[in-house]
This record gives structure tokens, C-alpha cells and sequence, in this order.
């Protein structure tokens, strides 16, 4: 009869508390797993549609930029980075963007709007608008096309292959304006886009504003955004004495980083709340058993069992609770994120979140396994350590009078 | 005859639970005692006399307040808790009232239970285990958990977890006790039996006349002191 048998088969000599316990595990564990999945699935995505919409991967601005989300100052197009970007493997696509506010006006009314001036043949290879389109297309030969979000559209009452004019103030204080044919009308699901953005070509922005051959940043998107860093600090040695700044979706999307910090902030205390609660089980369970074998670890000790010996025992029997609640935990939660990922979960962060950015409201799950191996690996600690306490107590305990318990 | 055990003025006091203010309890006093290898004896009394004290402080159980034990020339009053955990392991057997079987373990896995501790290889625990069990004559029942066997059957398998390891003394508290005459009857005879063709020696704690009459020594102990000896 070896320990392990022995500790197995007291584990099963109360089978509902075991159970109970095991169950809080593998249900705790089941819970953090589609809580860490549910929250990165939610941030992955955020990084996408961000990166999908507006930031890129890696922008290049002016240095002197104090607003890096809507740049306030322009520069010269970064020749020497632009063609370093273009050469990496790694860049998938680069492009040009100049943005600044404006006036929009159709024969039914006018609405101030922000002005994108794009390249769109490069730009369709980066961002995700192209395919939000709910009328018309994005672009097309005519270097007078604009694409609006639908809630311009509406205001504005305004069909595809109808005029619009866009106006704006030119650097040097000159209102400017131009006429240009609505080619498409998208709708992301986000207010703030489809209510503001417009966008015509890079040259015809350029025109308006009186800042030829000047643009407020240089976006790309690489094959692989963790290359991110790697490829930021490689630009970042290019850049030097030329007035631009590289400057990588972290730094331009600062709020979605502040939403990634504050969820994980939230999950912390959670996986916290939820190891207190499966410690506090299997100190429980443990101590209750100490008790009721008071007498039979006598027994033990009296035919020559060491209390280190004893001690073990214990600790392994809660090794082989959370063993099995963590087994079930696992399946638990990897068949729930599977069954999510299949059918999707409606959840209302994604309501909220579609207000600044264009976002599903349905999630569709899939595991991380990096962070649930972490769990897993807190909920065994956790577990081990929760039985430590009455194994030491039952290792000190004195023989004869446990041999007297009751 | 060898002398295999000897106590030196033991005594033993339970100091009083402090707040409560409950006054110390001598159990033991200036006990002087030898025991000879193969002896078959019993330790009487009434009850709160101090025989189960005794038999704790030679089965090394509990620790003397003051005095020396001696088994086998050495003393063991003085061992560390690991020490003492080994020396029960390889020369003690308990049988203990209430029998305390290990009740997930069935008869032969609780008899090979002190065997797997000391590191005897699996097969050869196994075959001494059922040894054991067929001098109890309990080889029908060697895989049945102790939940169905009766109360002298599972004395028995206590008696054959006691003695499997083969040890100088198996010490005995009240193992009558809880048994009918006839099964008390028989136990005793095995008991008797395993002394004589084993020499294991045997000590007794108990007031039971049957186990008094099957002795061959016996220790009348009152309050706390040895009072009188008898011989058979």
C-alpha cells in the first residue's frame, strides 16, 4: 500500500465534501479561464479595430506633435523612413494620412467633420474601413471621391454619386473648399466614425489645407504586431536629426492601453478573490479531515509513521483534490471557450467600447493558454499551500493524545 | 532471563490547563520495573489508576515527567520524535480497545501497513502480511475492509498488524474490552499461543479477569504506584 494509494483513497471517504471542494476548483478555475479569455479576446480585438482604423502599428509624426492622436503639426513626407519601411519583410503596408477639422455641406445642410486625406490604394491594404462599406465603394478612379461614414450621410442627406463640398482652413488662415462626388457610405457601428470621419485623397487634402507634400503622419501595419518593438526601434535610429518621431500603437492609442490596464487590474482581483476562496476550501476540507482522523493518525504514528509522514499525506491528498478539480476545471473551461468561440457571446462592454471604435458587440472567445497555465499553476499553489497549515499541525500533534481523540 | 525492558523511578504529571486553574495530576509515581523477554504479562487496576499511562510511557506514546526507560539497554526516554517514530517502527506492536483499523485499508493492506514503512519490498510485505493473518486464521477474510468484519476479527487483524513486523513487545490496552467471552477467549489464546512459539513478549494493560487469568505475571497498580505482583 503506497502513500499515494492510501492518500486517493481518503480523499474519496467523504465524498460530498471532496466533491464540494473539487468542484470549487474546477468551477473557479472554469470561471478565470473564460474571464481571461473573454478579456484578452476584448483587448486583442480592441488592438485590431485601433490599429484597423486609425493607428496603424507604427506612425511616424512631426516631434513637435503635442496631440498624437489628431496631430496638430505636419511634416515633410519621411522620405528615408518611408523607404526603410517599404524595404522590412516584416512591414506589410505603408501609407500617408493628413487629418484636420472641417465643414462638410450638401444642398440639405453642412456638419463639421474631421477631414482624412489618404492614399487609397495603400490604405486599403491597412485599414479596416474598406470593408465597412454599406453603399458604393471605397474610392475609385475619380480623384474626387469621398467616402463618409453613414451618419455624415444622414445628416447631410446624401446618396452615393451625389456633391459634397468640403471646407477648411488653409494653413495660412485662407478658407479653402472643393467639390467631390460621394463614392461610398461605410458604417463601422461606431458613433464616433460614422458620424465624422470623412475621407478624400491625400493630394486633395492636401490642397485644401495648402500644405503640399506635408502630412500629419506615416502609418504601416505589420505582418506580426508583437514584431512592434523590433521594428519601432530599428526606425527609431533612422529617425534621428530628421524631426520625426516613431512612435508605436501603445503611444497613439493611449486609451486603449489604459482600458488593457485597467481590465487587467479588474482580473487580477478576481483570480485574488477566487485563489482566497479555493484556499480557504481546501483548508477546510483539509482541516475537517485532520479532525476526524485525529485518532487513526495516532495509530499511524503508535505503529512508527513519522509525523513528517503524515504531513505528506496530507499535502497529497490536496494535491490530488486540485489535480482533479483543475482536470475538470481545464475541460470545464476549455469546452465553454470553444462553445463561445463558436457561437459567439454577446456581451455589453462591446455596446460601449463601439462608441469610440468600430466593434463587435459579439465576442468570440478562444483560450490563452499562457495565462491559463498561470492560473492553473496559482490554483495548485494555492492548494498546497492551503493544506500546509493542518499537515504541520498533524505532523507536531502528540501520539498519545491523539490516540485519546474521540 | 534477558531483561528487555526497565524503568528507573518514572513518573508522570499532567501539569493543569492553565487558565482553567485545574490542579496537576500525578499519574505516575517513582515507578521501578523489569520486564524479561518473553514474558506474558498484564498490568491491572481500576480504572484512572494509571495502567494506560504505563503502557504509553513503555510503548513510548508519551514522555516521562522524570525518570528513564530502558529497552534493550538503551534509553529511550531520551530519543528525538523521528527516533522514536523508528524505534516503534522495528521493535513495538500495539493492540489497542477499540482495535483502530485503518478503515479505507482492507485486513491484509492494514497489516502490511508497518511493513511498507520500514521499506520491505512489496511482494515479500504481501506474503508476510498473509502470514500474519493465517496465524489470526483470517485468510478468508484478508481482503475485506474492517466495516465487515466483526469486532473479534478485526482484533484479530490488529493482532496480526501488531506482531507482522515481528517485534520484542506488542503492548496491549484492554484489547479485550469490547469483546464477547468466547471471542475474548479466543484471542487470548492466540495471543498466548504467538508468545510461546514466537517469543514475543506480551504486556497487558487491563482489569479484565479473563486476561488476568491467562497471565503469567501480573503488576496491581493504584494510584499511580505498583502495588503488588503476582506470578502464575
Amino acid at each position: 500500500m503506497t502513500m499515494w494509494r492510501l492518500a486517493w483513497r481518503n480523499v474519496w471517504r467523504n465524498r460530498r465534501r471532496s466533491s464540494l471542494t473539487i468542484a470549487s476548483i474546477a468551477f473557479g478555475l472554469a470561471a478565470v479561464m473564460i474571464g481571461q479569455s473573454l478579456m484578452k479576446t476584448v483587448q486583442a480585438q480592441m488592438v485590431e479595430k485601433s490599429t484597423g482604423v486609425h493607428t496603424g502599428h507604427i506612425q511616424v509624426q512631426a516631434l513637435k506633435v503635442r496631440d498624437r492622436r489628431v496631430p496638430d503639426e505636419t511634416l515633410k513626407r519621411p522620405v528615408e523612413i518611408e523607404a526603410a519601411m517599404r524595404a522590412d519583410p516584416r512591414v506589410k503596408a505603408v501609407s500617408m494620412r493628413l487629418l484636420y477639422s472641417g465643414l462638410a455641406y450638401s444642398a440639405a445642410g453642412s456638419r463639421g467633420i474631421l477631414v482624412a486625406g489618404v492614399e487609397p490604394e495603400t490604405e486599403k491594404e491597412l485599414s479596416i474601413i474598406p470593408g465597412y462599406m454599406k453603399e458604393g465603394t471605397y474610392f475609385g478612379n475619380d480623384p474626387r471621391a469621398l467616402v463618409l461614414g453613414i451618419k455624415i450621410a444622414r445628416v447631410l442627406d446624401i446618396r452615393v454619386g451625389e456633391k459634397l463640398v468640403v471646407m477648411a482652413q488653409s494653413k495660412s488662415g485662407n478658407m479653402n473648399s472643393e467639390l467631390f462626388r460621394v463614392s461610398g457610405i461605410f458604417e463601422s457601428g461606431s458613433e464616433m466614425y460614422d458620424s465624422q470621419i470623412a475621407y478624400i485623397s491625400l493630394a486633395a487634402a492636401q490642397r485644401i489645407r495648402g500644405e503640399e507634400g506635408r502630412v500629419s503622419y506615416l502609418i504601416s501595419r505589420l505582418r506580426d504586431f508583437n514584431q512592434v518593438d523590433a521594428v519601432r526601434a530599428e526606425l527609431d535610429v533612422r529617425s534621428r536629426g530628421t524631426g520625426a518621431a516613431v512612435l508605436t500603437y501603445k503611444e497613439t492609442g493611449t486609451e486603449i492601453l489604459g482600458i488593457q490596464k485597467f481590465e487587467d487590474a479588474v482580473m487580477d482581483i478576481v483570480l485574488l478573490v477566487i485563489f482566497l476562496i479555493v484556499g480557504l476550501g481546501v483548508m477546510n476540507t483539509i482541516s475537517m479531515s485532520l479532525l476526524e482522523r485525529l485518532r487513526e493518525f495516532g495509530v499511524l504514528r503508535a505503529i512508527g509513521a513519522r509525523g513528517s509522514r503524515i504531513a505528506r499525506m496530507l499535502v497529497l491528498e490536496s494535491v490530488m483534490m486540485c489535480s482533479v478539480g483543475v482536470l475538470f476545471g481545464v475541460a470545464l473551461g476549455t469546452s465553454l471557450i470553444h462553445y463561445f468561440g463558436r457561437v459567439g457571446l454577446s456581451i455589453p462592454v462591446g455596446e460601449a467600447l463601439s462608441y469610440f471604435l468600430p466593434f463587435d458587440t459579439v465576442i468570440y472567445l478562444r483560450p490563452f493558454w499562457g495565462m491559463h497555465m498561470r492560473s492553473l499553476v496559482g490554483i495548485a499553489v494555492v492548494s498546497v499551500l492551503a493544506a500546509l497549515g493542518p499537515a504541520f499541525r498533524a505532523a507536531r500533534m502528540g501520539v498519545s493524545e491523539a490516540l485519546r481523540h474521540v | 532471563m534477558e531483561t528487555l525492558i526497565q524503568l528507573k523511578k518514572v513518573s508522570k504529571v499532567y501539569e493543569g490547563a492553565g487558565m482553567s486553574g485545574a490542579p496537576k495530576v500525578t499519574a505516575l509515581r517513582d515507578i521501578d520495573l523489569e520486564i524479561a523477554r518473553g514474558e506474558f504479562m498484564a498490568i491491572a487496576g481500576p480504572s484512572g489508576s494509571g495502567k494506560s499511562t504505563l503502557l504509553n510511557l513503555i510503548g513510548t506514546l508519551d514522555t516521562p515527567t522524570s525518570g528513564e526507560i530502558f529497552f534493550e539497554g538503551r534509553r529511550v526516554s531520551s530519543l528525538s520524535e523521528n527516533e522514536l517514530s523508528d524505534f516503534r517502527l522495528h521493535s513495538l506492536g500495539f493492540v489497542f480497545q477499540a482495535y483502530n483499523l485503518i478503515p479505507v485499508l482492507t485486513a491484509v493492506e492494514n497489516v502490511e501497513y508497518a511493513l511498507t514503512l520500514q521499506g520491505v519490498p512489496r511482494q515479500e510485505r504481501r506474503a508476510r502480511a498473509l502470514e500474519a493473518l493465517h496465524w489470526v486464521g483470517l485468510d478468508d477474510n484478508a481482503h475485506r475492509r474492517p466495516d465487515l468484519l466483526s469486532g473479534g476479527q478485526q482484533q484479530r487483524v490488529a493482532v496480526a498488524r501488531a506482531i507482522v513486523h515481528r517485534p520484542a513487545l506488542v503492548l496491549a490496552d484492554e484489547p479485550t474490552a469490547n469483546l464477547d467471552s468466547k471471542t475474548a477467549k479466543t484471542l487470548l489464546d492466540l495471543m498466548l499461543e504467538l508468545n510461546e512459539k514466537h517469543q514475543i513478549t506480551f504486556l497487558f494493560s487491563s482489569h479484565d479477569p479473563r486476561v488476568l487469568e491467562t497471565a503469567r505475571r501480573i503488576l496491581q497498580i493504584r494510584d499511580g504506584a505498583l502495588v503488588k505482583e503476582t506470578a502464575a
